[in-house]
Parts: C-alpha cells; structure tokens; sequence
C-alpha cells in the first residue's frame, strides 16, 4: 500500500515533470518561421472572377476557378545544401485563408533560393490516404478512378475565334505533371525573427512564359489523354515561371 | 512494482507525443485487432501498416458498403452492382451505369481477395483499396461536394457516429475514415473454399471431365489459361494484357492510366474463382457464357498489334468442342458456395 503511493506520487511528479518539459521547450523555440502571402495577377493586374483578361495568344477569358497544391518547400543554401518543410498547402483564388501559411522552424542562416513543387510527389501521390498530408480528398483536388492529386485547376470561359463564348479546363496532374519551382533569394537570412514573403502568382505566365497556350486549341486539358502529353510540358514550362517574389518583409 | 515502473514509461513518452492514447483514456480499449490470416493455397497477405484492421472497422465497412446514404440520391449502395449472390458483382447490368462517362462503358467486378490486389479497376487505375473507394461514391473524373454531403449524412446520422467512434476513436466520420472502414472489410473478403480447393486438399473429387479441364487449362499448347489466370491461388497474375477482344478498342484500358502505346486494349487479367457466377465477361460484359470466353481464346481473338504474345503464338482452333467444354466444366469446379453464403459478407 506504502510502496504504491510512493510509486503513484513518482508517476505523477514524472508526468508534471514530462509535460512542463514539453511546453517549455515549445515555448523556448523563437519565432523563426516563414509566412507566405500569395497573390494572383493577369499580369499586373489582381485577378478576380469577374473581369475579363486577355491571355498572350489573345483569348478573352474570365477565370471561375484558381486552385493548386504547393508541397516540398525546401529553402536552399550557398553550398546546396537545404532546409525542408513537410508543408502541402492547397491555394485556392477564392478564400483568401489559403493565400497565407507559414514555414515552421525555419534555421537562422542565410539562403539562396526557395524551392517548391506544384503537385505532390510522386510517393505522395501514389494514395490517397494521407499521400498528401492532411489533404482530404473532399477538398476536391483528388482523381479517383486514377488515384492521384489533381495538381492545378484552372477553370473559366473563353471567347472563341468566331467569338461564342466557350468553357477552358486546365487541370494539371499525374507524376509528369509534377513541377519543381526554384525562385533565386537576394541576402536572405533568417536571424530569429517572422519574416513575410509575398509571392505573385502571374496567370499571364502560365499561358505563354515559354510557350503560348491558346484556347481555342487547348480547351480541355485534363492531363489524362493523350493530347495532354505535349500539353502537360508546355504548360509546365510555363509554370516554372509563374511565381516571382514581390517583396520579403 | 515493475508494473510501475512500465506504466511511468509508457507515461513519459506518452506525455510528449499527440498520437498515442494516455493509457486510462476515457475512449477505453480502442478496437479489437482482427488478423486476417491467408487460407491455405493462398499467397502470404500483407495489411497496409496505416490501415490496421479491426473487427469495429470492419463491422463498419460492412454497414457503409450496404448503405445507399453514400449515393447522391440515397438509393444505391455498393452493393447495388457488387451483389454477394453474384461473386459481388453486377448480374443485371452488361455495362454498369451511374458512375460516369468511363465507368459506364465497364462490365462490374466481382470482389474477393481484393487483399492481394496490387491495383484495383480492370485497368489498375485506383492504387489501394482505400482510395478506390472514392471512385463510385463521387464523380469520378473529380470530387464534386457529393463526397463532402455523404460525409455530412453521415455525421448527423443517428448510429454512424458511434459506429465511428468504436472504430477509429472518433465520433465524426472523414474521408479518410470512410475509405478505410470500407477498405478494411473488403479485405475481409476472401474466397478460397470452392470445390477445387477442396479437390487439392484432398476432401473432394473431379469428375473425369473436370480433371481433362483442369489439364487443358494448364497445357501450353492448348487452353494456356494457366499463362495469365495462373493455375491455383489467386488464378490471376493481376498483369495488365491485350487478349484481342478487338482490332480497335474504344475503350483503350490500361492506356488511359500510363498514356503508353503499348498498353492500348490492355486490361487487368481478373481472378477465375467464382467465374461461373459472375456473368456477363470481360470488361465489356461482352459474353453472356464461359463457353464464349473460351471460344473466345480458340478462334475469337483477333491480332491487334499489343495482343498478349502468349495468344499471338497460339494456333486458332487448337481446341475441340469437347475440349472447350472440358474446360468450362474445371471452371465451375471454382465457385465457392460458402463465400456467397457467409454472413459476415451478406447485409447487416
Ligand atoms: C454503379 C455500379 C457500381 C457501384 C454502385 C459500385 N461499383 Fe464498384 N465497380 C463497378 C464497376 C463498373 C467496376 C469496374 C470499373 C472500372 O474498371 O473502371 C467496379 C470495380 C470495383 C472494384 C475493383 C475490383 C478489382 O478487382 O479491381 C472495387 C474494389 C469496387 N468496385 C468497390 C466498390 C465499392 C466499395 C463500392 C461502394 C462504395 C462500389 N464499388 C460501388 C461498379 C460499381
Ligand atoms: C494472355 C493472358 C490470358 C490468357 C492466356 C487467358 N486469359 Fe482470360 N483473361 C485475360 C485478361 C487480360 C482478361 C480481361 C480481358 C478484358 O476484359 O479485356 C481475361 C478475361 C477472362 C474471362 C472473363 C473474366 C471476367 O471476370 O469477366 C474469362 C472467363 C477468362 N479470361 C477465361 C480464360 C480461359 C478459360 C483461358 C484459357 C482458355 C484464358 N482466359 C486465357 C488474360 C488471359
């Protein structure tokens, strides 16, 4: 009975003991984290659902859906070597609570470039039960029938050439959809403290960066037919440069 | 006093860490672990390390897998197409409707031995059974919210969330949870008692035709069924093969998965357990009769240019009437009456 108590008491002194020693810790930690804010632009001008844009092979369109999955951040030193981050975040044009998150612990130093995928790799896409992190299939962004991530969507409606209005479906995935994104970092160096980067994404580039995607002959591209092979480079290629650092903070 | 010594260090690491459950936790036990052993003549089974299966689990699979609260309109269930009388596939049906676009030009499947399966769908498009799950209950070419509304029902239902709770610790019912219950009792789902079996173990007999079958099945220059429904087990290999159903096919199978050439008109070889009850056959729900499917293979095929070389070298007509007849008679002899009969797998 003595030696029970005794030993009761040793638990629960061990327990405060163990569970102060966490938040201490948690708490200790400064706040060396990144925070992303991510704006969308045709060119220079903010996107939005309701004004019409011009695409550099000169299709008028209206976007009704903008929403893509971002994985694999890694921020790179001088010698190569890199931080990584677990984070997959979905960016979705229409709620502004996606265009921000935050990098965790990110280590003081300084780096040289930030990377970063659009889509999930090709381990993470092999299920969907927790392939994707915390990514829940009912958010959308899922094939089932051919298990995998849908890595981008753009949707909207278009002007064809004899001028009838006509719908687009750009919807990037599978593993050669997969785009890894490096933008350079000027004197970029983490000291302990918050620092806010703030990322365009240009829809402009995604079109015609590299190559230019018209409508009219690229209007359904849902990365799941043949025709979508040369298009999945292409549009790939152009979205190596979509993303560019408008300010760090 | 050890006891002690145990609990403080189960305590310790328990204390820093979110997953584990602090032992005295009010969600008591937690499930019961069922390990799904292979009968014999089936390969070694190995269980996804992030699915465990439990009995609650698999208890509730059971009851999502018969219910229609998971179709848009609250009128069709799984087993609307995958019927348990029919080796849990879809007799009334040639080309299974209410998917979608893709799916309707597909014969259903039976399920059995899904455990086994490296991918599931005649052409290995859904990679686990977890996430095949998704595929009939949404619009497959995307999720629409119909996943998000049956999620819905089911966290307002008046059983489903203890249902849940018992089964994963948690009252409300996700995606994630909902593709594992119904994975974890379609793991469940084994068949291997048909008479076959029991003719190998020794506890039944084949006729003398069922035997000629049996021999035909597996002789190289003649049935050469064994080449891809390898004879025993599983009776497939699960490769992906063009068996020249067509010279054109519309639909292009394992292509529209891997975009290769080479895959055009190939489609998973399926397992010939229970393959008397599973009419109609191919993907396409083509034949009504067995008879057909193995005339099929002796004069039927034709050369498109990914036919499997196993029939490309084959001779057209190498078998008899009597012989294809022979041949369907061993294929009865795979019918399991005992998996269509089992309780565990009829509705709840
Ligand atoms: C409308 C009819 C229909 C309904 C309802 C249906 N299925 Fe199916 N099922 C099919 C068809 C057709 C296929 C083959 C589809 C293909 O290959 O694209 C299939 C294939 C499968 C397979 C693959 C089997 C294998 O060997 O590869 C599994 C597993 C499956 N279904 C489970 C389910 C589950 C679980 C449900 C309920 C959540 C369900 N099905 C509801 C028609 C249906
Ligand atoms: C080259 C590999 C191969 C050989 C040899 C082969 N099969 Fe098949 N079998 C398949 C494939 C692949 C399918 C599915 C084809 C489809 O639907 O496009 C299939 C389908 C079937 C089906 C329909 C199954 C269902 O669930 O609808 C039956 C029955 C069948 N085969 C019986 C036989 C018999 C009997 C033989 C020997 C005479 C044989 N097969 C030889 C690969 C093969």
């Amino acid at each position: 009975m003595y030696m029970r108590t005794i030993s009761q008491a040793i638990v629960i002194f061990l327990a405060i003991l163990m569970l102060n020693g966490c938040k201490k810790d948690e708490q200790e930690i400064p706040q060396q984290e990144i925070q992303f804010v991510i704006d969308h632009s045709s060119g220079s001008t903010p996107i939005n659902f309701f004004d019409v844009f011009q695409n550099p092979a000169g299709n008028s369109f209206k976007t009704s859906t903008l929403k893509y999955i971002l994985s694999n951040f890694k921020l790179v030193k001088q010698d190569g070597s890199f931080e990584s981050f677990p984070n997959i975040e979905v960016v979705n044009e229409e709620f502004d609570t996606t265009k921000t998150f935050k990098l965790n612990n990110v280590a003081d130093g300084s780096y040289s470039a930030l990377r970063f995928s659009i889509g999930v790799d090709s381990v993470q896409n092999a299920t969907l039960v927790n392939g994707g992190g915390d990514l829940d299939p009912s958010d959308g962004m899922v094939w089932t029938w051919n298990t995998g991530y849908i890595f981008l969507k753009h949707e909207g409606q278009f002007l064809d050439s004899a001028g009838i209005l006509q719908p687009f479906v750009y919807h990037l995935g599978t593993n050669s959809g997969y785009t890894e994104i490096e933008i350079p970092l000027q004197s970029f160096t983490m000291e302990g403290k918050l620092k806010t980067i703030r990322l365009n994404f240009d829809l402009l580039k995604a079109y015609g960066a590299v190559n230019t995607l018209n409508y009219t002959i690229w209007q359904n591209q849902q990365s799941i037919t043949p025709s979508d092979k040369p298009w999945i480079l292409a549009f790939k290629a152009n979205l190596k440069q979509t993303f560019s650092i408008r300010s760090i903070e | 006093m050890r006891n002690i010594w145990i609990l403080c260090a189960i305590f310790i690491f328990s204390s820093c860490a979110k997953d584990v459950p602090v032992p005295g936790d009010d969600v008591a036990q937690g499930p019961t672990p069922l390990n799904i052993q292979a009968p014999f003549g089936l390969p070694q089974l190995t269980i996804p390390q992030n699915n465990p299966t439990t009995l609650e689990g698999v208890a509730l699979g059971r009851k999502l897998f018969y219910d229609p609260i998971l179709s848009g309109n609250n009128a069709m269930s799984c087993s609307n197409c995958h019927a348990q009388n029919f080796g849990f596939t879809d007799h009334e049906n040639t080309l299974s409707t209410g998917i979608d676009g893709i799916a309707g030009t597909r014969n259903s499947m039976p399920l059995f031995n899904l455990a086994w399966a490296p991918a599931l769908l005649w052409d290995g498009g859904a990679t686990d059974l977890e996430s095949q799950v998704l595929a009939p209950i949404t619009s497959p070419i995307e999720m629409h919210e119909d996943l998000t509304n049956a999620l819905d029902e089911l966290n307002a239902h008046s059983e489903y969330p203890a249902l849940f709770e018992k089964a994963f610790g948690t009252k409300s019912a996700t995606s994630f949870l909902l593709m594992k219950a119904i994975a974890q009792f379609e793991r469940t789902m084994i068949s291997a008692d048909s008479r076959y079996d029991r003719y190998i173990r020794g506890d039944a007999q084949f006729s003398e035709q069922e035997i000629r079958g049996m021999n035909l099945f597996s002789d190289m220059n003649k049935g050469d069924c064994n080449h891809c429904h390898t004879l025993g087990g599983l009776f497939t290999d699960f490769g992906y093969r063009n068996t020249g159903l067509n010279l054109e096919y519309n639909d292009q199978g394992r292509f529209l998965i891997t975009l290769n050439e080479s895959d055009k008109g190939k489609f998973k070889t399926p397992s010939l357990r229970n393959i008397a009850l599973t009419a109609p056959y191919m993907h396409d729900g083509r034949f009504e009769t067995l008879l057909e499917c193995v005339q099929h293979y002796n004069t039927g095929f034709q050369q498109h240019p990914n036919l499997d070389p196993a029939l490309a070298f084959s001779v057209h007509g190498r078998l008899s009437q009597t012989e294809m007849e022979d041949i369907v008679a061993f294929l009865h002899t795979l019918t399991d009456s005992a998996f269509i009969a089992n309780q565990a797998f009829s509705a709840p």
